[in-house]
């Protein structure tokens, strides 16, 4: 029997119905409950199902040591790249909640391409043409007000 | 009726009215383009400028916008697998996967025909169908709603590649997301836990960008993979003619999903996502080769664009009508019709039958001009899939974030996305279908809302009507046809032994 990443999502969704369906039995008013208990008892009926599946599903055929060596080897590297991208992303989300987008915006895009090996002149020109474009559009156009950022509305 | 439609068709060829439903076109694409800024948005920050026009130019304008939104936003959902628009969420399902394999000109060229020959039909059935549509939408209840949005969710069964199992889990997700919030009805907090944000329920915006968009954008990251498309360059107006083809070669198809996505128009709320995913799942189950689905195929691409275009004309007979919104654009054109002193209702097909007639007239018009628009533009958008992933993730992600900002003002709507765009990535390494989700989550709460309205005005047996018993068969049909091809398959290769 063999445990794979899936199965443990099943297991946390049959938890999720659970605690949801407890959680909706008890208001007073049935029609709130409704659809969350009869969705609730599908979802946790299919998870139950697709979990005795998965975990009667034999291993995966034996490979040579060098093969696993080299998924191994992928599955860290995907791993690094991913931590490397939500760096990114959640320093741009931490950047745009602390200056605004309007400052932010020019920052990331510099500083990714930058840091992914392009030039002053293309990355500062393809910062500036984001930062317009978002300006232009967003702000003069659609008059969208734009967060300001924690730093600069104080 | 004669004379009202040559002079309906006369106001259109005015160069003013020409002019105004170019601009608007203009501004719906480009609307439709940017990922979360939908037709909506930009006609509803129009609606200020519009009281001052004339009545028929202030509606041809924002008809030029809502009309074509789907249009441009086919190009970004094939081109970046992020959804101009909600309703270009089943196109990327094989838009995306066509672009991938450096056919993203093909699939712009087919989706930009079948949008353009949809729209135009839809409006010929429209003006066809006005002697009859009163007592057409009048026949339909809550109860036959109801029906209607189960058989949109019974698409989940059709639409899902692999296991069905984890389709239905994905789609039951989707439903049970859309559940979150306060439940009108009886005035009880869902999984808010005092969230202002999530007391008006999740919006589909920051979902579905962040379910599609993020996710794939992380996705394509992780792998590696230098830019979106695997194959090689197919950029040239050669290829978009390929996409112009396959939808003559598929012109029955383009031809029943525009009926589809006409008739769900017609329907007041149905909700131009249920005409989409059926037309796509109606595409699926009639295609020689239903396994291609969701890998590039382009009957994918040709039955949901035909059928979200199609669903313009339906809508706006509605509104026109009954003064009932036939979909959620149509609000913006209600709220310009009452403002320029129009009040929609029977005697637009009496007394106001030529403005009736220009107003349909003119969504054809816009559709033509959109894709002259798309024409030019797409070749060089369909680069897009060979620029190389350092300069697509600085530019999508400010997109999606300044995007999903803009859907609520609210910062709690990029954190949304996000949160869907794990969401979305953790589906795809686990094989659950996104696209079941968001159907899932688009026809929960309508089918919930639906049900309660049925119950209450039409009790229990609300399903024994002529037009549900009717959609009941359908959705049987629907579970039983591949048993029953499957099985005559079976006896004719016995036969022939």
């Amino acid at each position: 029997m063999r445990i794979k990443p899936g199965t443990y999502f099943l297991i946390f969704l049959m938890l999720l119905m659970l605690y949801i369906m407890g959680t909706a039995l008890t208001w007073e008013a049935f029609e709130p409950k409704r659809i969350l208990l009869l969705v609730g008892s599908a979802i946790f009926i299919l998870a139950t199902v697709e979990l005795v599946r998965e975990l009667r599903t034999k291993g995966r055929t034996p490979v040579a040591a060098e093969t696993r060596l080299q998924e191994k080897a992928e599955t860290k590297t995907k791993w690094r790249r991913f931590g490397l991208i939500m760096t990114w992303v959640l320093g741009f989300l931490l950047s745009i909640y602390l200056l605004g987008f309007l400052v932010s915006i020019p920052i990331f895009v510099f500083s990714y391409l930058k840091a992914h090996g392009r030039g002053w002149l293309v990355s500062v020109a393809f910062a500036a043409i984001m930062e317009a474009f978002t300006y232009v559009v967003f702000v003069r156009l659609l008059y969208i007000w734009l967060y300001k950022g924690l730093l600069f509305s104080l | 009726m004669v004379d009202a439609f040559f002079q309906g068709a006369a106001n259109i060829v005015r160069p003013e009215f020409l002019a105004v439903i170019a601009v608007g076109t203009l501004i719906g694409v480009i609307a439709g383009v940017l990922p979360t800024i939908t037709g909506m948005v930009a006609a509803a920050l129009l609606l200020p400028f519009v009281l001052g026009m004339p009545k028929e130019i202030a509606v041809l304008l924002l008809i030029g916008v809502l009309s074509t939104q789907e249009t441009g936003g086919s190009i970004t959902s094939i081109l970046l697998n992020v959804p101009g628009t909600g309703l270009n969420a089943a196109t990327l399902l094989d838009g995306f996967p066509m672009n991938q394999r450096g056919e993203g000109a093909r699939a712009i060229g087919a989706a930009l025909t079948s949008s353009v020959f949809g729209g135009v039909i839809a409006v010929g059935m429209a003006l066809l169908m006005l002697p009859v549509v009163i007592p057409a939408v009048l026949a339909f209840h809550t109860g036959d709603m109801v029906l209607l949005i189960l058989l949109g969710l019974c698409l989940l069964a059709i639409i899902v590649r692999g296991s069905a199992i984890k389709g239905m889990i994905a789609g039951l997700l989707g439903v049970m997301v859309a559940a979150i919030g306060f439940y009108v009805e009886t005035g009880t907090d869902r999984f808010t836990w005092g969230s202002t944000y999530l007391y008006e329920g999740l919006g589909i915006i920051p979902v579905t960008v962040g379910l599609f968009g993020v996710s794939t954008l992380l996705g394509l990251l992780i792998e590696g993979m230098p830019t979106i498309a695997r194959g090689p360059e197919r950029t040239s107006i050669k290829a978009i003619l390929v996409g112009a083809k396959d939808v003559w070669h598929h012109r029955w198809l383009w031809l029943r999903s525009t009926i589809i996505g006409y008739v769900v128009g017609v329907l007041p709320g149905a909700g131009g996502s249920v005409a989409t995913f059926t037309a796509y799942a109606h595409a699926k189950q009639t295609s020689k080769h239903p396994e291609l689905f969701g890998t590039g195929n382009v009957e994918g691409v040709i039955a949901p664009e035909s059928a979200n275009n199609a669903k313009d004309a339906g809508a706006l007979l509605t509104t026109l009508v009954f003064g009932i919104p036939g979909s959620a654009q149509m609000v913006i054109i209600i709220a310009a019709l009452y403002a320029v002193g129009v009040f929609p209702g029977p005697l637009m097909v009496t007394q106001q039958l030529d403005l009736t007639f220009t107003l349909l007239i003119g969504i054809a018009v816009a559709n033509i001009i959109a894709v002259i628009y798309c024409l030019g533009a797409a070749p060089y958008l369909a680069k897009l899939a060979h620029t190389p992933m350092d300069f697509l993730f600085p530019v999508v992600l400010v997109l999606v974030f300044v995007g999903t900002f803009a859907d609520q003002t609210t910062m709690t709507g990029v954190v949304t996305a996000l949160i869907f765009g794990l969401l979305g990535l953790l589906m795809i390494m686990l094989e659950y279908n996104r696209a079941a989700f968001i159907l899932g989550f688009v026809l929960g709460s309508l089918f919930e809302h639906n049900l309660w309205l049925a119950l209450k005005l039409q009790g229990p047996l609300f399903f024994m009507s002529p037009i549900s018993i009717a959609l009941i068969l359908i959705i049987i049909l629907m579970f039983t046809l591949p048993l029953l091809r499957k099985a005559f398959t079976r006896h004719k290769g016995v036969k022939k032994v």
